[in-house]
């Protein structure tokens, strides 16, 4: 099982719709995957969710969400619990995996939502460092149940919370869009540094940086702008980069601005404009992964 | 005789006088060659090494005004036939058909960007 967490502290990089694309992506090429939105603003929870034409729950997910919410078993129950097993107020982390707590969108493709009290109460409930071994924990359970993924994408916060502290500390790759912009770019550096000094023991994840929303015509290809921010992004990624924690940057796998990545979150909805990019980056991702 | 003489002269001062206007001529389309050789005439330096000069800027600089001196004086020692193939090979997101000022504040703001991104320890 690859865990892999998508992240950058700038928001608005196209971390939601990536993660949503890249999973997929590799669910229609035959794989399991499980999408876990670990983001208190629910982006993906919400993009799942609503039908952007009617306002309502997609048919089906409204009555799911309901009972996932009364049956205490969403990822802050989860986080509860392995904090009261992590502090001492539990014998063991009982958590059961079931189909209230991971939502099947397709046969290959499962769902964990996000919770909007996960926004407060996790700052004021948790302690990092008490519930960093969550994920890890969560995982193996996942692991050993009917579900199974071959892959999981933690869709997380532009911030350090408990959760991503958890996932952070726990994932094998991290993945962060960047965009050719000065505050998306400068995102990276310090991220990576805020990672080296605080993520630690490291179960060394490879970092793999690549450009979102990269400036682009068919005709004359990548504009001077987004390569210049290009070539920067791969300097400080080559800086940041050291046996400790290796970080990539996809200069070749870029995925271009387009208006219609505001539809690729819906069920179904894939812009095929998006595929062969979302191919390539999934083939460069999978090269370092695998 | 003296006739003949003065027909000669004015003969001969006719021929002198076409072949100065030829010499013109030739001088004034000599010229232009050279000129549109000099306009096609690659950059002494090659893609390779204009790469290489702009890492250089980019190793030199570090924000202060001396940095952006050597940015105005990088610019201003160089042709515009230069710029333009510095910038092109580059890839640069600046106006190479702008003057040698706003080329020179081009990079400098492309600088301080890309310094702010790499975190460049000299800032």
């Amino acid at each position: 099982m690859k865990v892999m967490a998508n992240i950058n502290f700038k928001g608005g990089v196209g971390k939601t719709t990536i993660t949503w694309l890249l999973a997929k992506l590799v669910s229609e090429n035959g794989k399991k995957v499980l999408v876990v939105d670990a983001d208190a603003q629910m982006s993906l929870t919400i993009a799942l969710s609503i039908d952007e034409k009617t306002g309502n729950y997609v048919e089906g997910f409204g009555e799911w969400y309901q009972q996932h919410k009364e049956s205490n078993k969403t990822l802050l129950d989860a986080l509860d619990r392995y904090d009261q097993y992590a502090t001492g107020k539990a014998k063991h982390f009982d958590f059961s995996i079931n189909t209230n707590f991971i939502y099947k969108v397709s046969e290959n493709l499962l769902f964990i939502p996000s919770v909007t009290d996960l926004y407060w109460m996790e700052l004021e409930l948790f302690n990092p460092e008490s519930v960093k071994g969550f994920v890890q924990a969560l995982l193996g359970k996942i692991h050993h149940s009917q579900f199974k993924p071959d892959y999981v994408f933690f869709d997380c916060p532009p911030s350090f919370t408990a959760l991503s502290y958890s996932i952070l500390s726990n994932c094998s790759s991290i993945l962060v869009p960047t965009n050719p912009d000065v505050f998306a770019a400068t995102g990276l550096r310090i991220m990576i540094e805020g990672l080296i000094s605080r993520i630690q023991p490291w179960p060394n994840p490879h970092v793999i940086v690549f450009m979102n929303k990269a400036g682009y015509r068919s005709d004359i290809g990548l504009f001077r702008e987004t390569k210049t921010f290009m070539s920067f992004v791969e300097q400080a990624a080559n800086e940041l980069s050291s046996d400790r924690l290796e970080i990539t940057f996809l200069s070749e796998s870029y995925i271009p601005m387009r208006a219609s990545i505001r539809k690729a979150i819906s069920f179904g909805g894939f812009p095929n404009e998006f595929k062969p990019y979302i191919n390539k980056l999934w083939a460069s991702i999978s090269r370092i992964i695998d | 005789m003296e006739i003949d003489n003065k027909r000669l002269i004015k003969e001969l001062k006719n021929i002198y006088k076409s072949i100065g206007i030829i010499i013109e001529l030739f001088e004034e389309n000599n010229n232009k060659s050279q000129k549109g050789k000099l306009i096609q005439k690659p950059p002494a330096a090659s893609r390779e090494e204009l790469k290489e000069e702009w890492k250089a800027l980019q190793n030199r600089y570090d924000g202060s005004l001396d940095a952006e001196k050597m940015i105005d004086e990088f610019v201003a020692s160089k042709s515009k036939n230069y710029l333009i193939a510095f910038i092109k090979a580059n890839d640069l997101p600046i106006q190479a058909k702008e003057s040698k000022t706003k080329i020179a504040n081009g990079i400098k703001g492309l600088l301080k960007v890309g310094s702010t991104i790499t975190g460049n320890k000299n800032v």
